[in-house]
């Protein structure tokens, strides 16, 4: 689903992305995780909004950087 | 005189040990009957280690009496979050994957405390996994707040909170991934401390999200926390995010004197949505240490908002790594836990990477405007404490925000930048649940926060209130 930040969550989607990531959803899952993923796919999507060029990921275990933790 | 000791801070009862006018035998006898008193009612601690903290209260008396004082932490009961790991003591997590799990080391920070002499307690309860904010946990029922037990003491790290504020812990070990010491310290009334990102280690702490964890200590007083830091930090070899840098004696940064620091009010985000009484309570104490010098401007805190979703993708795809192993033991886990962990599994590389991208961001924006001001300055939490049935509620503030969200809103900033952040007690509801003013400061700058927090607390006496437990 990445670089999807719009993309319409829905059963299908959720039980596709579930089958590729190795998860099994048992019953009751996909009605429970739903709704869930929905909002964290709309929370996600604001950070596509950002402009990260030239911004490389902050490194995690490096600690001791003055005012940063990466 | 055995029960006044369960009430006193470490700093007072390690001038009575060192002086042999208080015993650490009388101590932990009055503080384990206190418990075996309370702990029903509260359900701080998951285990409780009476024999061999009576042990260790022995052999710290003889010793003090034979002139081998080890210092400010000899004789003090220490209650552990039960995911620091003790050796030959069960370590559960608070969970039920680990129900019965008896780790073989002591964890950096446990090995540290004891050979200050410390005597360990217990083992605090919390959230399960640390993966929330609640204290409500499914396996072992929830934690309650000492200051009314239909409410929650916060999380994750909620016994330790509970215990310190009712006096069944002098002191206490938390660890803090999005707030988890600065929650319950807010929502019990007591000092939370996360210490900056490296400085103290987190080895042999069960990890929850390695990039944003920290371990830390939750204490009565500032000057308890300081003196609790002064044992825990330093580097650590086992540790791949120790700093390997000088350490300064964190006691003697609690001059008292902060006239010129200069103090940022980040008003978006921090002071939106705010309860009024939480609000007006830390108006108060901005006019206070303004008081005694302090100079306060309004600063903006640019992509804070980013805040909330950066730290969701970092730490659902790093909590969702490390478990793993037992995730063919889904139902084990309690529903938010659960879900948590499924959503984790749909996280992909590049969701990862945007968020620790954004976080890079976000930490250069926190270095710059920490160019211009000490520390700042907020509320800990936007409201008091919910109640225990409330918490899987959407609540009528910040939003219609769900409550976990809320209760963290104020905290996740500071585990992004790894910054030292502080929490002390400063007012109380009419209902008169505890209210928590939030100082952060530079990374490796948490001298400072800590004399902030210790003038605050020198000119106010909430953080000598008692809970009617």
């Amino acid at each position: 689903m990445a670089g999807r930040p719009s993309g319409e969550i829905t059963e299908s989607t959720l039980v596709e992305t579930a089958r590729l990531a190795g998860l099994p959803l048992g019953p009751g899952r996909v009605e429970a995780l739903l709704p869930q993923l929905q909002t964290l796919r709309q929370e996600l999507s604001r950070l596509h909004e950002l402009d990260l060029r030239d911004i490389e990921p902050a490194g995690i275990f490096i600690a001791g950087r003055e005012g940063q933790n990466g | 005189m055995a029960d006044e000791l369960c009430f006193m801070p470490a700093a007072r009862l390690a001038e009575l040990f060192r002086t042999c006018q208080a015993s650490p035998v009388d101590l932990v006898t009055a503080m384990l009957e206190r418990i075996e008193r309370l702990n029903p009612k509260l359900n701080a601690y998951l285990t409780v280690m009476a024999d061999q903290a009576l042990a260790d209260a022995r052999q710290a008396e003889s010793d003090i009496h034979k002139g081998e004082y080890l210092g400010p932490l000899h004789g003090i009961p220490v209650a552990l979050k039960d995911l620091y790991l003790t050796n030959g003591v069960r370590t559960t997590g608070g969970s039920k994957i680990l129900a019965d799990w008896v780790p073989h080391e002591d964890a950096t920070t446990v090995s540290k405390l004891k050979a200050a002499g410390a005597i360990i307690i217990g083992k605090a309860h919390m959230h399960e996994f640390a993966m929330g904010p609640t204290n409500v946990n499914p396996h072992y029922g929830p934690a309650c707040n000492p200051w009314n037990p239909e409410c929650v003491p916060g999380g994750s790290s909620g016994g330790s909170g509970a215990a310190v504020a009712a006096s069944m812990a002098t002191v206490a070990m938390g660890s803090d991934t999005g707030g988890s010491i600065r929650i319950p310290g807010s929502l019990c009334g007591i000092a939370g401390h996360k210490p900056t990102y490296g400085l103290v280690s987190r080895y042999g702490v069960l990890p929850l999200s390695w990039s944003l964890d920290h371990a830390g200590p939750m204490t009565k007083t500032v000057e308890d926390a300081a003196l609790m830091l002064n044992a825990l930090a330093g580097y650590d070899l086992k540790d791949p995010a120790s700093a390997n840098r000088p350490v300064p004696d964190f006691r003697d940064a609690l001059t008292g004197r902060v006239r010129g620091l200069r103090a940022g009010l980040p008003r978006r985000h921090f002071f939106d949505g705010l309860d009024p009484e939480v609000a007006a309570a830390v108006d108060d104490a901005i006019e206070l240490l303004s008081g005694l010098g302090m100079s306060f401007t309004e600063v903006d805190f640019r992509d804070v908002e980013h805040v909330a979703a950066t730290t969701m993708s970092i730490s659902w795809s790093e909590a969702t790594s490390y478990h793993e192993p037992y995730l063919d033991r889904l139902d084990d886990y309690g529903p938010d836990v659960r879900s948590r962990l499924e959503l984790g599994k749909t996280m992909t590389a590049t969701d990862y990477l945007r968020a620790q991208r954004v976080r890079r961001l976000i930490c250069e924006e926190y270095a710059s405007l920490m160019e211009k001001v000490d520390v700042l300055v907020t509320p800990t939490i936007r409201i008091p404490a919910p109640r225990i049935d409330e918490c899987g509620e959407v609540l009528g503030v910040a939003g219609g925000a769900d409550v976990k969200m809320v209760l963290s809103a104020l905290t996740r900033p500071f585990n992004v930048t790894g910054a030292p952040a502080l929490t002390v007690p400063c007012g109380f509801t009419t209902g008169g649940l505890p209210i928590g003013l939030q100082i952060a400061g530079r990374a490796f700058d948490d001298e400072v926060v800590l004399r902030v927090g210790h003038a605050y607390q020198t000119a106010t006496a909430w953080h000598k209130r008692l809970p009617p437990v």
